[in-house]
């Protein structure tokens, strides 16, 4: 399990991005989870204000860093702990500190935070990742997974480092920026990991996201998770074809508890063709590894989806061989 | 606002709105359910016109159109009672640069608040602009007597009402309390009070002096056009308060139907209860009851017949994710809001056809 610890080690933040729906936030604790069973200290970083609570494990998630999934992390293992970042928040600490809390004081803290957005698009981006960067030189944690916003608002995090380098030539700004290009654009400091479901949008705005991620940032990108696949069962398609022969050879004799198997079986089938159409495409489309992980038949995902989530992560190729 | 449903499925719980404002949260189908509300009501006869948000052309795919749809309405399909649907994609910058044309007094103006490059931040990346100029745009749809009803799919934002916040935006921003004490009104042109150079010099500290002069060109040119987006603010909250009904898109999972919950009571809120709830993507088998207990286990049911074990798995999500939209319904949905499942494709929901197929499980 030497290679699994190494691909946990391989850089010390994992920003995890893609959109809405493809189940970014439960990727994140997954990879969160896996790195600390494989006996990482990790801090799971949640910048979307949404936090997964019953698939931590967690009641409640304050303003201070909790610890997760205790129970679960046996000896051997590494701390798992998660905190909250709001963008919003930041950029106010960032002015109050930047002299300009007399101000922020004078007028509401939001309205000051809308103005200087609009002034300067890219500084609240840029004082999140550079609240990210604070904490990966901080190295209180080995790995610092951080569940990004979606797509679009992913994509403007990553690239209001540059932005900002463009339009500051000097001053505090100009050194945040640089620093935070520093570490995005060394792969042992920053990876991104983008989440997609095997469906024909999600694949097509995740091809058109990782392009994007490259051309204008420079941020090395790992594997590539997609998420919710239908595993297959073994002989379903046989069981289908054969069913359906009787079907025609003896009309009306069937039970209606067979039609609903049989419509839910072509369902099925229909969906893992679809998907795995989808993961084809994006192998041609993607020159990245994959990692695979399961649908769970729930609508509500606990610990032991974490679990089962997380042994689906480490077992990967993706995870386990390494990139040659 | 309070339009009540005739049946649980009709089409009566948005008749009187004009307008019908599709929200939700990212991935929960809410523009596949926009074209198809679309598709639904040009069949009974009506002219449509759908706006998408969408950056993504997933209403151009959905609705079958190959070329990219752009800010000019492209009919889509007419029908021989009449009916038309249309589709239009939001082009930010164009229904700004309209809006700008229409309210300055000159042409030079026009041109010098088009040119300042903080008007250009603000159309391009300021939280909620896309929301902004997509309102603009209805206020523009909604004067168009080519249409009976314009149909919109909001953009997946961050929050997901900025939307409803949108109509004052720029009015708010213009008129923001740093902004009035920075550029106090002195004549034709404002120029900056003594006492704001401290604070002009800080933020030039932090964001630049030349972004700091950016600033101070857009308010001297932005002089006498608050008046006229103000009335817009008005006009528009008036569309979103008295001629729209909500539908609220969402999915049977946990996190998409906290999110609907939350995007709900804040609507409620602020303009009243939504009208319709959309669960999109539900499970297409019955649920088993009750659920057996060897049907969440995938693995241990290697002797079973494969038909059995995928009817299982199936009718145990099905089952989870009814218990979940049932609670959901009962503290979301209890103002008489029209409740509708749409089952999950097999395959993705790509012409019209598919498009129709849903539009028929819209209206029962």
């Amino acid at each position: 399990m030497v290679s699994v610890q190494s691909f946990f080690a391989a850089s010390n933040v994992l920003i995890v991005a893609g959109k809405g729906g493809v189940g970014k936030t439960t990727v994140g604790a997954v990879i969160a989870f896996a790195a600390a069973r494989g006996g990482c200290d990790v801090l799971l970083v949640e910048l979307e204000g949404y936090v997964n609570l019953e698939l931590l494990g967690l009641g409640s998630l304050g303003t201070e860093p909790q610890v997760a999934a205790e129970d679960l992390l046996g000896a051997g293992a590494g701390k798992l702990e998660v905190t909250k970042l709001h963008p919003d928040e930041a950029l106010a600490d960032y002015l109050d500190r930047s002299g300009m809390g007399p101000i922020i004081k004078t007028f509401s803290r939001t309205g000051a935070v809308e103005v200087v957005v609009a002034a300067a698009p890219g500084l609240r981006d840029l004082v999140t990742l550079g609240k990210i960067r604070q904490m990966e030189e901080a190295g209180h944690a080995d790995l610092i997974v951080v569940d990004a916003p979606a797509s679009g608002h992913a994509l403007s995090l990553l690239t209001s480092a540059a932005g900002m380098a463009d339009s500051a030539s000097s001053g505090p700004i100009r050194q945040q920026a640089d620093q935070a290009l520093a570490m995005l654009g060394d792969e042992s400091r920053c990876r991104v990991m983008l989440v997609t479901l095997p469906e024909e949008t999600p694949v097509s705005e995740t091809v058109e996201t990782a392009f994007d991620i490259e051309d204008l940032v420079g941020v090395k990108l790992g594997p590539l998770v997609v998420n919710g696949l239908w595993p297959d069962i073994d002989g379903l398609s046989d069981a289908v074809a054969e069913s359906a022969g009787c079907e025609s050879k003896e009309i009306g004799t069937e039970s209606a508890g067979n039609a609903t198997a049989l419509q839910a079986a072509r369902y099925r089938l229909a969906r893992t063709a679809d998907q795995q159409a989808q993961v084809a495409r994006l192998l041609t489309e993607l020159p990245l590894d994959q990692i695979h992980l399961p649908q769970r038949f729930t609508a509500s995902l606990g610990l032991d989806d974490l679990v089962t989530l997380a042994d689906a992560f480490v077992a990967s190729p993706a995870v386990v061989g390494g990139r040659p | 606002m309070t339009a009540v449903p005739d049946t649980e499925t009709g089409s009566g719980w948005f008749s009187d709105h004009r307008v019908v404002l599709c929200l939700g949260s990212g991935g929960v189908g809410k523009t596949t359910v926009a074209a198809a509300l679309g598709v639904a009501l040009s069949q009974q006869g009506e002219r449509v016109v759908v706006l998408t948000i969408d950056p993504a052309h997933r209403l151009a795919d959905a609705l079958g159109v190959d070329k990219d749809l752009g800010n000019e309405p492209h009919k889509v399909v007419v029908h021989d009672n009449g009916g038309e649907l249309w589709a239009t994609m939001l082009d930010p910058a164009e229904t700004f640069e309209a809006v700008v044309r229409e309210e300055s007094q000159s042409e030079d103006q026009a041109e010098r608040i088009l040119n300042n490059r903080l008007f250009r931040n603000l159309t391009r990346s300021l939280s909620g602009t896309n929301e902004y100029m997509a309102t603009e745009r209805l206020h523009q749809l909604h004067s168009d007597l080519r249409f009976d009803r314009i149909v919109v799919d909001t953009p997946p934002s961050r929050h997901v009402l900025d939307f409803l916040d949108s109509p004052g935006r720029l009015s708010r921003f213009v008129n923001h309390r740093l902004y009035r004490t920075v550029f106090a009104p002195q004549g034709v042109l404002r120029t900056v009070s003594v006492g704001a150079r401290l604070v002009l010099r800080l933020l030039g500290r932090i964001v630049g002096s030349r972004l700091v002069d950016d600033v101070v060109t857009f308010f001297a040119n932005f002089e006498g056009l608050d008046a006229g987006f103000d009335r817009r603010a008005v006009e528009m909250n008036r569309i979103l308060e008295e001629e729209t009904g909500f539908v609220l898109v969402t999915a049977p999972r946990r996190q998409a139907l906290e999110e609907a919950d939350w995007i709900a009571k804040n609507v409620e809120r602020r303009v009243g209860p939504v009208d319709a709830l959309i669960v999109n993507r539900t499970c297409p088998v019955a649920p088993a009851s009750p659920i057996s207990a060897d049907a969440v286990d995938e693995d241990g049911a290697a002797s079973a017949d494969p038909l059995a074990v995928n009817l299982a798995q199936l009718q145990a999500l099905a089952a989870h994710e009814e218990a979940m939209v049932d609670e959901f319904v009962v503290s979301t949905g209890g103002d008489g809001a029209a409740v509708i499942r749409l089952s999950e494709r097999a395959r993705p929901v790509a012409d019209l056809q598919a498009l129709g197929e849903l539009a028929a499980e819209l209206f029962g």
